[in-house]
């Protein structure tokens, strides 16, 4: 016997003279296609395979698993050839399963003919016979030797193909087991969500076994897809258990449970049935070697006892498949596209009975070229900080499509997240992310990230040790956006918070939650965004969650934060607001129904802080206020903030001091404000000394395309009698100091709203907002024209944008434009009530992801 | 008011309707008021208009402005407004401004496509006195999308009292479009009206081309009319011809009312003439209408002359068709346009009629003060006829003779002969010298014979140099060539106490006169000088005895 070398297309049970363990050579693009459970032929296990110019293709799709009763004469042996559908169709048998030459099973793999083989046929070599009861897709074992095949370039390609064997179906019970094919590792289980319904969910792996390390318990998970959905299975042992409806779930009665038909595993020529539990990965027989560049093709095969290696391939698509080791960086180096489509990772974890080595989280690295993961689980971990079940380093470009599941393996829950970053860019994940046990901590240089929706939390019975976790931990990050975020089906949340955000810049969540139906916290979170470093350009936008741990200060910040937008977001209606940050608008949020300056309400004392000033908030499901800080404008509401007599000061503690008598300083709100449906009847509150009794205060009031009203004292009175639109309108507030005192001090101030949850919800400030500025010049001498109507609108669609008078600078914009979409739009600029007088000019355009800016000039009219 | 209280708009429909009110505006306001609504955030009250909607209005000039998109007023609206144009239904329908310039009180009319425009101004609209102005309004001028009669319009008074005048405008243009109208009292038409309307008795013998010998020459001139003033005097002719052309008259002439009877306007050479045209009816060709007031031949005609009511005048080769009688002819190349006279007769002195082209009366209606322009636009006047007369005579016994003087005498030679006359049947007496216009046409002359006497010769006629004789038999006392001659005005045996002659009146002439009796009751002779001079001459001779 010897090594062989093929240079034309081969079966590989028509090379004879190899034997076990023995290697085979390819050249000359010669096909090895490999049929058989080969450790069953005369040819044994497969040592090395070196494809130097060729192509191996471990084939499962003509495999079948037939019944069979009735029979007569001799039982047919592995690798006859046996017939079907009266001798037009015919196979190999591969293995006897079970039975004996009246009954049994056996598996056969079709070469000749179209016909699949039915329970109508009858099946023969000749010499023995029998009725055929049943057929299904059959499983293909393949085991190889501890070799690391080699294929040096490009012109070689693995190619496995397969079909979904039923190893078994739902029974509905707790604890239910199957028995497997085989008796390696299976790292997950395509379970059917009911009887029939041919929708599958991915079940995972779990120890099977006492550890301080992983998760080996069904209790410590859920029995949502989300939260739980595992089994176990120990090495060596062909059976599989799921959970219970309490823990690990168990599959619904009816439902099918199926698995990829081609197996690959590790073993030896003396033991050759006898998969490899080794501890060290350099044991396992690894058919994709590091850093080859041949093409790779994987469908439905579960990778049992062998390693994965995609460093460097020239391009793999996987699909309907599960692995378990992996080596170092399995995915690196990828500069062809990678795509994978309904695959599982399932790290294997240590366990002192069962479980394979452990061995390094998944990582992908080093990769430019395009990858795309659809439909993916990730199970894992590492007990370090180092990585995560799933680490991304130093690469780019990846996207992850469909349902992605990553949990976490581990418990340590203080230290391990299930996706580690750094140097990461261009991460996107379409559709859903499900983090369980862990988030995601990213360091600098991770980059462009983006999820559509975020799901995290633990399972139920776990989170018990954990103090440190964030959904997101992200440090010098820059560009990431979250559109949706909610806890995970039957899940907690951390006791710490969700998102950390230190020295990042340009991030943002939206979308936890609705104001009908807030996240709950489960008392457990006690900030919902912590904001350190100097972290900057960060909008928060519609989370709302709701049973915040306290009254805690949920959006915490300090000063060295900057131009922080936070809308449409809910605490506890009585947690404290501490907007210690600069530059930032907190708009329509729920909380800080307390007294000004108080634990539960709006924190006065912020230290140089510059640029917070306005805010609008809710503090009930029916009454809310516009609210004040009196801290430095900033040049960010220079133009908002108006002096417009005598020398107020801002003291850079949060006061406002006007001590001489005439000192006079307008607040204009830069937003239009929503939500609100009335002004109570109640007077403006405030803090400080003297602030209320040495000053005055006057109110302007425009509604949407209107004109500002006339100043009226701002009391209660004159305000709970005017009409304000939910949709919105403007406010200013006008503050005159009445009488000098070297005291005077106004600290914090709110005029209190009447609101309902209806109308907040249908006027929520908008997610994307892009400037829309129309600056209208004179034609003639490129002056600004002052007071000129501009009237812009969508087209098609007719929603007013504005209509408004220009001011001194000829503009009129909106700088919170809600943008969705590319939107076109019409609309005119006049100018006819006074001159000089203009003639009409039109506006047209299309609002973009930039924004719509445009200058009009006019042409006099006169 | 401000005009938003009298106006509205129909956002719907785009119509700016007036509402209320009696005040005008100007082009200019309303487009100002359209625009300060437009510019409004949101309309209120009937002014449906406001940033959402499409620009109402352009201006290219404080007077013209065009309604866009849609908006648009009606003709009742355009009536409170004024001082340029309104243009609107994409140019599709015009309204002009018309600016009058006349002294106020003008009353007038505007003809407009062959008839009278619905008049809203009468006598004065949007007046500015100080600038002259007596009227500003606007005037639909294209509907539909097409010019009404190419925008043409004239603007006439002829307010009886008045001064007549009118002036057109071949086309509107946008904004305001001037009429200058002369409106004053008119002091040869002062004559009451209800008087006027009963002078009945001027009538209008001939319509039509007529000719008249107007000039006394035994050849006809040709007019269109031929007007009869009776009895009345030459003002009160003209005074009838302004009551039947005033404004209100609807009574026609020529088949045209009064009021907007105007003259002929054109002259048009024509040619290939079928069928038979009435003496006067109405033509049409392509491009335009009018009355023909005169042609030349009803069968065979050459000219016919015309007032043009719509369109442009028939231009060569174009076919005119008679519009009772069906004939038709060529325009033959030339059309000559025609002055007009307001009124259409022409001008009174007072005494002396100034006829408008074409306008035609009877040759004895006429005196030699009057002046008339036939349809050749030759003005013709009837001769100055003045009449010298000796009176104090005694028939059958006076022997008058007056000739022209010569320092108390007799100017014997007045002419001098052109050959001698020595013929036995002479007719023809020829001079040297041409013949004076103021000779008689015909009379007496006398001839220096060779026997040293003057004799009498009557003679017929006379033409240049020549004088006509009855047959006269010189063979045998003839006369010499450059032997005198002169014309003797009365050369004859007193018939009656007086006697004169007739002639035409061109310059004073002196005469010589003389008065004998010598038979049984002598009276010493009579002597004197005297000048035939534009009225003529009358001297009554003093018979002195001579016993």
């Amino acid at each position: 016997m010897a090594n062989v070398t093929i240079t034309v297309d081969s079966n590989h049970d028509d090379l004879t003279s190899r034997a076990a363990g023995e290697n085979i050579t390819i050249n000359s693009g010669a096909k090895l296609t490999i049929d058989s459970i080969i450790h069953l032929t005369p040819r044994g296990i497969m040592g090395l395979i070196t494809c130097n110019d060729g192509e191996i293709h471990i084939d499962g799709t003509r495999t079948f698993e037939v019944a069979y009763s009735g029979g007569s004469g001799t039982l047919v042996a592995v690798g006859d050839v046996i017939t079907w559908n009266g001798g037009a169709d015919s196979g190999k048998v591969i293995q006897l399963n079970s039975g004996n030459n009246v009954a049994g099973v056996l598996t056969l793999t079709k070469d000749v003919g179209d016909t699949t083989p039915d329970d109508a046929d009858v099946i023969t070599d000749g010499a023995w016979s029998a009725d055929i009861d049943s057929v299904k897709v059959g499983y293909l074992i393949f085991y190889g030797e501890d070799q690391d095949w080699v294929a040096p370039d490009a012109k070689a390609t693995l190619r496995i193909t397969g079909d979904w064997y039923v190893a078994g179906v739902g029974t509905g019970a707790d604890s239910q087991s199957i028995t497997l094919p085989h008796a390696g590792h299976q790292h997950c289980v395509w379970v059917e969500t009911g009887n029939g319904t041919d929708v599958y969910e991915k079940w995972h792996r779990i120890s099977s076994a006492a550890s301080t390390v992983f998760y080996d318990s069904f209790a410590e998970f859920g029995t949502h897809y989300e939260s739980g959905k595992v089994f176990q299975q120990t090495f060596g042992s062909s059976t599989l258990t799921f959970g219970t409806s309490t823990g690990g779930g168990n599959p619904p009665n009816g439902a099918r449970i199926r698995i990829p038909n081609v197996h690959l595993g590790t073993t030896t020529v003396g033991t050759p049935t006898t998969e490899v539990n080794s501890t060290t990965i350099g044991a396992h027989f690894k058919p994709i070697a590091d850093n080859t560049t041949e093409n790779v093709f994987l469908d439905h095969v579960n990778f049992s006892s062998v390693q994965l290696s995609l460093i460097q391939t020239n391009g793999a698509t996987i699909s309907d498949s599960c692995f378990g080791l992996a080596v170092a960086n399995f995915l690196q180096r990828n500069n062809s596209p990678v795509t994978m489509n309904n695959v599982a990772f399932v790290q294997p974890s240590v366990n002192t009975t069962g479980g394979l080595a452990a061995s390094v989280a998944y990582t992908i690295t080093d990769n430019l070229g395009g990858i795309t993961l659809t439909d993916t689980l990730w199970y894992g971990g590492v007990d370090s900080t180092t990585a995560g079940a799933l680490y991304l380093t130093t690469m780019a470009n990846i996207t992850f499509e469909g349902i992605t599941k990553v949990a976490l393996s581990i418990t340590d829950e203080n230290t391990s997240y299930t996706i580690r970053s750094t140097q990461s860019s261009n991460v996107v994940f379409n559709g859903e992310l499900i983090l369980l046990g862990g988030g995601i901590i990213a360091s600098a240089g991770s980059n462009d990230w983006y999820f559509e929706y975020l799901k995290f939390g633990y399972p139920p019975n776990r989170g018990t040790t954990e103090q440190n976790q964030n959904c997101l931990a992200l440090t010098g990050c820059d560009t990431w956006q979250m559109d949706a975020f909610n806890l995970v089906n039957g899940g907690k949340f951390p006791t710490l918070g969700l998102f950390l955000l230190t020295d990042c810049a340009n991030i943002i969540l939206r979308n936890a939650g609705t104001i009908s139906s807030k996240i709950d916290g489960g008392n457990r979170l006690t900030y919902i965004v912590s904001f350190a470093g100097i972290t900057q350009n960060v909008k928060m936008q519609r989370l709302w969650f709701t049973n915040i741990n306290g009254q805690e200060e949920v959006f915490l910040g300090v000063n060295s934060v900057t131009n922080i937008l936070i809308e449409n977001c809910s605490a506890n209606y009585n947690s404290e607001i501490e907007a210690d940050i600069n530059n930032t608008i907190i708009r329509g949020v729920h909380a800080a129904s307390g007294a000004l300056d108080s634990t539960s309400g709006w924190e006065g004392d912020n230290n140089n802080v510059v640029g917070t000033v306005f805010h609008d908030y809710f503090t009930s499901n029916t009454a809310g206020a516009l609210g004040l800080l009196f801290n430095a404008p900033g040049n960010v509401h220079a133009a908002d903030v108006e002096i417009t007599a005598g020398t107020p000061i801002w003291n850079g503690l949060g006061d406002l001091l006007m001590r001489t008598s005439g000192d006079q300083v307008i607040y204009t709100w830069p937003y239009l404000i929503k939500g609100h449906t009335a002004f109570q009847n109640a007077a403006l509150t405030a803090a400080g000394v003297n602030h209320l009794t040495n000053h005055t205060y006057e109110y302007s009031i425009r509604p949407i395309g209107g004109d500002w009203s006339a100043w009226a004292t701002a009391n209660g009175a004159n305000l709970s009698a005017e009409t304000i639109d939910p949709a919105g309108f403007s406010f200013r507030l006008r503050i005159t100091c009445s009488s000098t005192s070297t005291t005077n001090a106004i600290k914090n101030l709110a005029i209190l709203t009447d609101t309902t949850l209806t109308d907040q919800n249908d006027n929520l400030y908008p997610l994307e907002v892009v400037p829309v500025i129309i600056t209208v010049l004179d034609v003639n001498t490129n002056l600004p024209v002052e007071n000129a109507r501009v009237f812009l609108e969508t087209s098609p669609g007719a929603v007013e944008i504005f209509n408004d008078l220009t001011n001194s600078s000829g503009i009129v914009q909106n700088l919170e434009y809600g943008y969705t979409s590319n939107t076109s739009v019409v609309g005119r600029v006049r100018k006819g009530s006074s001159a000089p007088y203009y003639k009409t000019s039109p506006i047209s355009g299309t609002i973009t992801s930039n924004g719509f800016e445009v200058t009009v000039f006019l042409i006099p009219d006169e | 008011m401000p005009i938003g209280s009298d106006f509205s708009v129909d956002r719907a429909t785009g119509d700016i309707r007036h509402t209320s009110g009696t005040d005008n505006y100007t082009v200019i306001e309303l487009h100002r008021w359209l625009q300060d609504v437009a510019d409004d955030a949101s309309y209120s009250g009937d002014d449906e208009l406001d940033i959402t909607d499409p620009t109402p209005s352009e201006r290219s000039t404080d007077n013209i402005i065009t309604l866009i998109n849609g908006y648009n007023i009606d003709d009742a609206t355009s009536q409170y407004l004024y001082d340029g144009s309104i243009i609107q239904d994409d140019g599709d329908t015009i309204y002009d401004g018309i600016l009058v310039f006349a002294n106020a009180g003008m009353y007038l009319n505007i003809i407009q496509n062959g008839a009278l425009a619905t008049n809203f101004w009468t006598t004065g609209i949007n007046a500015d006195a100080a600038n002259g102005i007596s009227h500003r309004f606007l005037l639909k001028v294209r509907d539909s999308g097409t010019d009404i009669d190419g925008r043409r319009i004239i603007g006439t008074t002829r307010e009886f009292g008045f001064t007549y005048s009118e002036f057109k405008i071949n086309g509107t243009s946008r904004g305001n479009n001037v009429l200058a109208l002369t409106y004053a009292s008119d002091l040869n038409n002062q004559t009451a009206s209800g008087t006027v309307a009963t002078w009945s008795d001027i009538t209008n013998t001939s319509t039509g081309y007529n000719g008249i010998d107007v000039n006394n020459d035994a050849s006809d001139e040709y007019f269109y009319s031929e007007w009869n003033r009776a009895a009345r005097s030459v003002n009160d002719f003209y005074e009838r011809m302004k009551y039947l052309t005033r404004r209100g008259e609807s009574t026609t002439l020529y088949g045209i009312q009064g009021q907007i009877f105007r003259g002929i306007t054109h002259e048009i050479v024509i040619d290939n003439p079928t069928g038979t045209f009435d003496a006067v009816e109405s033509i049409s060709w392509t491009g335009g209408t009018g009355q023909m007031l005169a042609i030349n031949s009803p069968t065979a005609g050459t000219k016919m002359w015309i007032q043009l009511l719509t369109g442009v005048p028939p231009t060569n080769n174009q076919l005119i068709t008679g519009g009772s009688s069906g004939a038709t002819c060529l325009v033959n190349v030339t059309v000559t346009e025609r002055t007009i006279s307001q009124p259409f007769c022409g001008v009174s002195t007072g005494s002396a009629l100034i006829g408008a082209y074409g306008f035609g009366v009877e040759s004895t209606d006429l005196t030699s003060a009057d002046k008339v322009f036939d349809l050749d636009n030759t003005q013709f006047s009837p001769p100055n006829f003045q009449t010298g007369t000796v009176a104090g005579l005694v028939s059958g016994e006076d022997y008058v003779i007056v000739a022209p003087n010569d320092g108390g005498n007799i100017e014997f030679d007045q002419f001098t002969l052109n050959g001698a006359l020595t013929g036995a049947a002479v007719t023809s007496v020829v001079v040297n010298g041409s013949i004076p216009a103021d000779t008689p046409s015909s009379g007496t002359i006398r001839i220096l014979r060779a026997n040293g006497v003057y004799t009498r010769h009557a003679y017929t006629s006379w033409s240049g140099s020549t004088f006509t004789i009855g047959s006269t038999d010189f063979s045998s006392n003839n006369a010499a060539n450059g032997a005198n001659t002169f014309i003797t005005y009365i050369d004859k045996l007193a018939s009656s106490t007086s006697e004169s002659f007739s002639a035409v009146f061109t310059a004073p002439r002196s005469m010589f006169i003389r008065v004998r009796d010598g038979g049984v009751t002598p009276i010493k002779t009579f002597e004197t000088t005297t000048t035939f001079g534009s009225g003529g001459f009358s001297v009554t001779a003093s018979r002195i005895s001579d016993i």
